[in-house]
């Protein structure tokens, strides 16, 4: 082995990395040659100065735990925006039967629209055309799972993306209904007449919200609503049935937009949940 | 609408989770060194080992199962450390080799036993200067150093860690300790540990 030879050797000699029989020529060529011997010697030294002095130094507990915070963060965040159906769907006891009962459903649900009037210029009040009847009919295919939301999401901000990403033409609405285990939101377009849909699951009880703009539900041809119903939206921009105490609906109108929801918990549980103070 | 209860997580979420704790949670030791030796002090090292820590979660994905994951997150601590502190790199080659044969030179001139110099070096140098010198180092000398003679890696791990060939670490290794030499040398000359002109 010649002096370039040993400069190529050297790290390797040093690091403990060298075959035997090359290890052997490194040592002989060392021990005639000064100058390569004073090298390897130095390159030897700072690889010792740097072991002795620079220690290795174990994590602070104080960073693990920033380290690991901050993973558990990313990890809770991950489950807030997770908008993955089916991830929703493994995760959910409650929403299986649910999409099993609603496959068909919901491709008619999202193409064609919440049942509704299937009849054009309707103009008188009927029990087809009436937007409470409708929203009692509709809440009661999603409970027994034949109609299943476009989106479902534990996260609460979830709805109000999915409605600022839809095509209506007017500000949905978002109940602030706390402590729900998931919260669902559909838009249907019938005929022009544009509706959001929101579903609120807490524990057993089911909230169901139908929206659309005041004036098709007020003097339009599709929609329509009990006298009464329009006279009290007009006056005090709430109504219940007041006839049937019992009767689980609750409407009003807010901004212009009309709000039906009907729940299987009682009026005025409903009304306390939709009018947080 | 205000935020109303802990999220559900889904089952693939939780078990990208847990996957990635179990993998890459027992690396931070190594990485926490590196990012100390690298940064040069603990706040650096910590926000750089955070960093590393995050963006390896986010882009779990990419990981390739079965790969090196410690070659993995190094890389990506080193990239974050070069996006974070903005460093032009130097290039290996653009170190002016010829100053480091100068420096083998000056001592053969002053007739310096290395034996001699490693025993007042070893003897009188403190680890804040020799830490202070590897600091000083350019980058990609400075990795293969800290990586071959603190973490003590092999050529190859070291090879796979920094995506270059061997030969690669092996020249950069070699380059790195010279100028580190020369560094200490000149730091022992000024603070008369050694003599020299």
């Amino acid at each position: 082995m010649d002096c370039n030879g040993v400069r190529q050797h050297a790290g390797s000699a040093i690091d403990g990395f060298l075959a035997n029989d090359v290890e052997h020529e490194f040592q002989a060529h060392l021990e005639r040659c000064k100058p390569c011997r004073e090298e390897v010697t130095l390159e030897k030294l700072s690889k010792q100065l740097v072991r002795r002095h620079v220690s290795w130094i174990p994590t602070p507990r104080s960073i693990q735990t920033l380290v690991v915070s901050s993973l558990h963060q990313e990890y809770k965040d991950a489950g807030w925006a997770d908008d993955s159906w089916v991830a929703r769907v493994t995760r959910s006891r409650i929403l299986v039967p649910v999409l099993a009962g609603g496959a068909v459903a919901a491709a008619f649900f999202l193409m064609v629209g919440i049942p509704s009037d299937q009849s054009s210029n309707l103009s008188a009040h009927t029990a087809e055309n009436d937007i409470i009847h409708q929203s009692f009919e509709t809440f009661a295919l999603l409970k027994a799972g034949q109609l299943v939301p476009a989106m479902v999401s534990s996260a609460p901000e979830s709805v109000g993306r999915f409605f600022q990403r839809s095509s209506l033409q007017f500000g949905v609405q978002i109940p602030d209904i706390r402590g729900c285990d998931w919260y669902g939101g559909s838009a249907s377009d019938n005929r022009g007449v544009k509706q959001a849909h929101l579903l609120y699951k807490l524990g057993d009880e089911w909230v169901y919200v139908c929206e659309m703009n005041g004036d098709d539900a007020m003097s339009g041809v599709q929609l329509s609503l009990p006298l009464a119903a329009k006279i009290a939206l007009t006056r005090s921009g709430w109504y219940t049935d007041p006839t049937h105490p019992n009767c689980n609906v609750v409407v009003w109108k807010k901004d212009e937009v009309v709000c039906v929801a009907v729940s299987t918990m009682g009026k005025k549980r409903l009304l306390a949940l939709l009018t947080p103070q | 609408m205000a935020s109303l209860r802990q999220p559900i997580v889904s089952r693939g979420t939780k078990k990208k989770h847990a996957e990635f704790e179990a993998e890459a949670l027992p690396h931070m030791d190594v990485l926490y060194n590196f990012a100390l030796r690298t940064a040069g002090n603990a706040d650096d090292a910590r926000d750089l080992l955070q960093e590393t820590y995050l963006k390896a979660y986010r882009f779990w994905d990419k990981y390739e199962k079965g790969t090196n994951i410690r070659a993995w997150l190094f890389r990506i601590m080193k990239n974050s450390y070069i996006n974070r502190y903005r460093k032009e790199t130097k290039e290996p080659d653009k170190v002016d080799y010829d100053d480091i044969e100068n420096f083998y030179n000056s001592i053969r001139a002053q007739s310096t036993d290395p034996n001699d110099l490693q025993q007042q070096l070893y003897g009188n140098l403190l680890g804040d200067e020799v830490t202070k010198a590897l600091q000083s180092l350019p980058d990609d000398f400075r990795t293969v150093v800290i990586l071959c003679d603190i973490e003590g890696l092999t050529y190859e791990e070291i090879a796979e860690f920094i995506e270059c060939p061997i030969g690669t670490v092996r020249s950069r290794l070699h380059r790195g300790r010279k100028l580190l030499q020369e560094k200490l040398y000149e730091y022992a000359r000024q603070q008369g540990i050694i003599k020299g002109d």
